[in-house]
């Protein structure tokens, strides 16, 4: 069986992250089994230990704990037979095809339109406006400044930006008469 | 028999005004114009759709969102043709011929064999929609709590095991999705559970802005970290499908229909992997297995009438059981249940013109779907060009708009956010989002249903194993854990080369 079709259950290659991640899990799950441990169990209303709130989160708390640490022992594993190996470059390359630069961008403009800019003063459609105008003219910016085609993707960014506010302010406030933030 | 056909007559009929239609073939274009797009799939169309809908009536939203995940799937073979690229996950299987075919300049019969194969596994998928479904409901009127509990966790298990290559990560994925279901006032004493006093908590997390952050802002944030690259589309010859391809390949289409339907109504399974298995399938059984990956017609057909034919699949345990078969069913659902539709075995008894009104709803998507594929396909081609840029940021200006159209409430906004970045950077790491979208769906009646079976025998567990349909499920979900532990799965394949190995030929 080729090395990218692993068989269930068998010979599974861990990724690097694996064993920080199964740590993560492990913790998580021993924190909602704690949390639910700890819950009201409403005894004074007659409810019996069986039918309690905290029971069916405590069970998945329990099981995130087992799987968060068979995941972490497996990671473990794959880190020892990596030191053993000789190193490989395309090991922990998590991202694909994934740019750091894109990467960041990306995040920086959702959470600063939604953070920063929905509900926060602006109107509705001049924070979509901006978010999207910025999105297209910073993503197509190392493109466009190859190809010398900066000012038409600027306007062209500006344009698309302006019917995509517009049309969504239209649709939600007129259409569906929702109190856009 | 002549009950449901009357009822699926006057289904049929109700949808034939000027505005159904309209939103039939809309949201069928609309659909496969998202499909057509690699990195939007059809669960995040329809979780979008649903907040886009939702003051429309019932029976319109629902319309809408069928249509569009029939044109989803249906679309995604467009670029798996001309790119190699499966617009959704469901068309990767069709990647493997249909791209084949393109370069051998036949990109317009490939895209009429998709056409075609889609169009008669969605006809098979209907059929079995409409006669399986009253069965199935009839029949899931003597589960009790005990199969409930075991059906929504074997819908977690199997999209855990099946999506994705790690079934690990899957299941982690799938508890944390039952445990955020858990979040809010439990459903049966009302007390707050890991609210932590916060108003916005107790009622939980709403539950269409976090699969739209699941699925949609995620997706967004996937497309948009990765290089953008300008598509080089294959000319396209003539697209008028060719009906013959499909009669003299019938067996594969009949095999395909059965395998995808079945796919489709195994709780949690998608549209993905009963292409893949149709598949695999049709190459086994074939005369000519080796033509399959080098321009197989035969492959093509079955690939695409398996991933259509597990659409109608996928409903049928939504609308019988209220378990989806697949993510985007689980949407689907969730979308119905906002409506005010309740899917389970009552519905059948309080509603039953409704089931035959989401048969008709698919028989309304696959006239668009062929509408569209004979008559579109060229301009349909231009979407391709879109650049993926410009697309993306309106996606996630919708995905904003939308999670805050529900409610009116920024939360929901935050909660789409906060579920979207963090999908994100698990999906990075190969966590998948479709059980965790299963689990988030089922929580609610793992919980209600574990609880009241608990209550119902004293404490005991027993009937939870000893129920003929619960002790199967039981064994089920047990054995897809026990095989996934490496000893156990080695122990089982040397059982296995042990036990068919005396009966096989060993060649000379």
């Amino acid at each position: 069986m080729p090395a990218e079709q692993p068989a269930p259950g068998g010979g599974r290659p861990a990724e690097p992250a694996d064993f920080i991640f199964g740590l993560f899990w492990a913790v998580l799950g021993a924190s909602i089994a704690w949390g639910s441990w700890t819950m009201d169990r409403l005894e004074r209303q007659g409810v019996e230990p069986y039918a309690v709130p905290g029971l069916v989160p405590g069970l998945l708390g329990l099981i995130l704990l087992v799987f968060g640490v068979v995941l972490a022992l497996r990671g473990w594993q794959g880190r020892m037979a990596r030191a053993d190996a000789p190193p490989d470059e395309g090991a922990g390359d998590a991202g694909g095809k994934a740019e750091p630069w894109r990467t960041g961008l990306a995040l920086l403009l959702v959470l600063g339109f939604v953070l920063g800019l929905l509900g926060q003063g602006p109107p509705f459609w001049a924070a979509a406006f901006a978010f999207v105008f910025l999105a297209i003219a910073l993503f197509e910016f190392p493109e466009r400044r190859a190809n010398g085609t900066l000012l038409k993707g600027l306007a062209l960014a500006f344009v698309v930006a302006a019917c995509a506010a517009a049309a969504a302010t239209f649709v939600f406030q007129d259409v569906f008469l929702v109190r856009l933030p | 028999m002549f009950e449901g056909l009357l009822l699926l007559g006057k289904s049929v009929v109700s949808f034939l005004d000027f505005w159904s239609l309209t939103y039939t073939f809309g949201a069928t274009l609309l659909g496969i114009l998202v499909g057509c797009m690699p990195g939007l799939s059809a669960t995040l169309a329809i979780s979008l759709l649903t907040t886009l809908t939702i003051k429309l009536p019932a029976h319109d939203a629902i319309l809408i969102l069928v249509c569009a995940y029939v044109g989803t799937i249906y679309g995604g073979s467009r670029t798996a043709i001309l790119l190699n690229i499966p617009g959704t996950a469901a068309n990767a299987a069709a990647c493997l011929d249909g791209y084949q075919l393109a370069r051998q300049g036949k990109a317009g019969r490939a895209m009429g064999i998709a056409t075609t194969g889609s169009v008669a596994g969605s006809i098979f998928g209907i059929l079995c929609l409409a006669t399986i479904t009253p069965w199935l409901a009839e029949k899931a009127l003597a589960f009790q709590s005990y199969e409930f509990f075991w059906l929504a966790l074997f819908g977690v298990m199997m999209s855990g095991s099946l999506t994705g290559s790690d079934p690990l990560k899957g299941w982690i994925m799938g508890m944390l999705g039952l445990f955020v279901a858990q979040i809010g006032q439990d459903g049966i004493h009302a007390l707050e559970r890991f609210s932590f006093g916060d108003p916005n908590l107790a009622g939980g997390l709403s539950l269409i802005p976090t699969l739209v952050g699941a699925f949609g802002a995620s997706e967004v944030l996937t497309v948009m970290s990765e290089r953008f690259s300008r598509p080089k589309v294959h000319t396209v010859d003539s697209i008028i499908p060719r009906f013959r391809d499909v009669i003299v390949h019938w067996k594969t289409v009949l095999r395909s229909g059965v395998i995808g339907v079945y796919i489709g109504i195994l709780p949690g399974v998608g549209e993905d992997m009963a292409a893949w298995s149709s598949y695999a399938a049709a190459k086994k059984a074939s005369k000519n297995p080796e033509e399959f990956g080098k321009g197989s017609v035969e492959g093509l057909i079955a690939a695409e009438t398996g991933d259509n034919a597990s659409i109608p699949g996928g409903i049928i345990p939504a609308l019988a059981l209220a378990i989806p078969g697949s993510a985007p069913a689980a949407v689907l659902l969730a979308a119905m249940i906002i409506h005010g539709v309740n899917p389970g075995p009552m519905l059948m008894i309080q509603h039953p013109q409704f089931v035959y009104d989401v048969v008709a709803m698919n028989l309304l998507a696959t006239i668009g779907m062929l509408f569209f594929g004979l008559f579109l396909v060229k301009p349909l081609l231009k979407v391709l060009l879109v650049p993926r840029s410009m697309i993306m940021p309106i996606v996630f200006l919708l995905c904003t708009v939308g999670s805050f159209a529900i409610a009116s409430r920024l939360f929901d906004v935050y909660t789409m956010l906060a579920v979207g970045v963090i999908g994100f950077f698990l999906r990075r790491f190969g966590y998948q989002m479709a059980p965790f979208v299963l689990g988030l769906v089922l929580g609610d009646l793992l919980d209600k249903s574990f609880r009241r079976g608990l209550v119902l025998s004293g404490g005991e567990l027993e009937p939870f194993f000893t129920r003929p349909i619960s002790g199967l499920l039981a064994a089920i979900v047990l054995l897809t854990l026990l095989l996934n532990i490496p000893p156990v799965h080695r122990l089982y394949e040397r059982a296995k080369q042990a036990v068919f190995g005396r009966f096989s030929r060993t060649p000379a």
